[in-house]
């Protein structure tokens, strides 16, 4: 019971996130609409400078260009998904643990997980790199011919929601610095993802293994096309399994609860007294 | 074991913090980078009280006293160095989403109306949020319309409200879901509002 119960609130704020979402859309949407355009030419910017290369060189250390076009679909839905599910800071926690405004979420009566889960779910304005995603993947799909089965798009879901942890996990491990220095570290997440953003969009074949090995490892940057790319295709890259990246996005994860718990004890212990009005409520 | 006759306990509280403290000296930047002076403040010492329900409570106190410390620590926004607390029979440190399901709190240097939205609206986020049955819901806003005349508000984004303006519509917000305590911190002054019923 108490868990239907949950159930139906999470759905419940997942429903009302979209509807204002829409709401925010319908405000003004000729900026809204501009401003999803943007985004879209933005991304599809950054697909087709790759993309243009690998034509140009007939592929980029050993994969074709239909290979590299799967890659790219594999990061713009990636940066889809980013977008759906994050864009209330809700991935970008520093900010909202910088600027003091976890208090906002204490007043409401659910746990922190299920507002974090929930809170920055943008179905409407922040489709656009998704739907963008799941065209290049059709038709990257398409080129290279693969046999599209159900296992393989459980291990497509699977990969998918593996990016998105480490990179869920990436924000939250280096955001609890924010903890301890709010002013300081209000922007750290923004620089840990962001930061090294575009070279998760090169393919690394035909590199050296002293700058793959630091990318799957220290950097995890390709582990957000790269690697999962190559698996998908049947082909995991330097001899490795292809359930590397599950066990990264585990041990990141844990790392990551560790670390966020403890800095939330030190939040509850000490007090924030940075308390910043702008960006909780759009 | 917490009292049940009781809105609020508090039993013994302490909370302390840490200062960090600076002077403008070249001795004083210097000494700050090599060992930062640090002063320990005892907000609240050995606290406590009991507020019972239906009573209407101001707590006032010079700046500092820790009053804006109590509020935080009766909502499970901060954690007493030790001693306990209950509201409503309900731990803030334990239960705190339990407990706002019944807790109102404004404070009044910030809002929770969303600001790209008319005020109506940011009352049905909270409807959603905090589960509000149809019929509590359309009760307390007809009532706070009146109450607090907003009713030429609801439809201005938030954005575009006077001061004055965004605390009333705070203030019907934070009501809607008929809380039985309320907590009513007053920025910069020396005094907070309790209200229990």
């Amino acid at each position: 019971m108490e868990v239907k119960k949950k159930i139906k609130r999470v759905i419940g704020l997942f429903a009302i996130s979209a509807k204002m979402d829409l709401l925010w859309l319908l405000r003004d949407t000729r900026y809204a609409l501009a401003g999803i355009a943007g985004e879209a030419v933005s991304n599809l910017s950054v697909v087709s400078g790759v993309w243009l290369i690998a034509i140009r060189f007939g592929g980029i250390g050993g994969m074709s260009v239909d290979e590299v076009l799967f890659m790219m679909s594999y990061s713009t839905l990636v940066t889809g998904l980013f977008i759906l599910f994050g864009s209330g800071n809700n991935i970008h926690i520093s900010r909202i643990i910088g600027r003091g405004q976890l208090e906002h979420l204490f007043m409401q009566p659910n746990s922190l997980k299920m507002q974090l889960i929930t809170g920055g779910f943008v179905p409407f304005t922040g489709c656009s790199n998704f739907i963008i995603g799941c065209i290049l993947l059709i038709v990257s799909i398409t080129r290279l011919q693969l046999q599209v089965t159900l296992w393989w798009m459980v291990r497509l879901i699977a990969h998918l929601t593996a990016t998105m942890a480490i990179i869920i996990a990436r924000s939250y491990l280096v955001s609890t610095a924010a903890f301890y220095a709010p002013v300081e570290a209000e922007e750290i997440s923004t620089a840990a993802i962001e930061g090294t953003w575009q070279l998760s969009t090169f393919p690394l074949s035909g590199m050296p293994a002293f700058i793959q090995l630091p990318l799957l490892t220290i950097l995890p940057e390709g582990l957000m096309a790269w690697f999962p790319a190559l698996c998908l295709l049947g082909k995991p890259p330097l001899n490795l399994t292809e359930y590397y990246p599950f066990a990264y996005a585990l041990v990141l994860a844990l790392a990551a609860k560790y670390f966020f718990r403890k800095g939330m004890n030190w939040y509850v212990t000490k007090g924030s007294n940075r308390y910043v009005p702008y960006g909780f409520r759009r | 074991m917490y009292h049940t006759d009781f809105a609020v306990n508090v039993n013994n509280v302490t909370k302390t913090f840490i200062q960090w403290q600076r002077d403008n000296t070249g001795k004083g930047l210097i000494r700050n980078l090599i060992k930062p002076e640090k002063r320990k403040i005892t907000a609240l010492d050995n606290v406590s009280f009991t507020i019972g329900k239906g009573e209407f409570v101001a707590y006032a106190g010079p700046n500092g006293a820790g009053k804006s410390t109590t509020m935080k620590l009766l909502t499970g926004m901060l954690l007493p160095d030790s001693g306990d607390i209950s509201v409503l029979s309900l731990s803030p440190q334990k239960q705190r989403a339990k407990l706002m399901e019944h807790l109102g709190i404004l404070f009044g240097n910030r809002t929770e109306l969303w600001w790209d939205h008319p005020v109506i609206q940011s009352f049905e986020w909270k409807k959603v949020v905090w589960g509000i049955p149809d019929d509590v819901y359309k009760r307390n806003l007809d009532m706070l319309i009146e109450l607090l005349d907003i009713g030429k508000l609801l439809k201005t984004f938030a954005r575009e409200l006077s001061l004055g303006q965004r605390m009333r519509a705070d203030l019907a917000m934070m009501l809607l879901h008929s809380p039985e305590v309320i907590l009513r911190p007053l920025q910069g002054s020396q005094h907070h509002k309790l209200r229990f019923r």
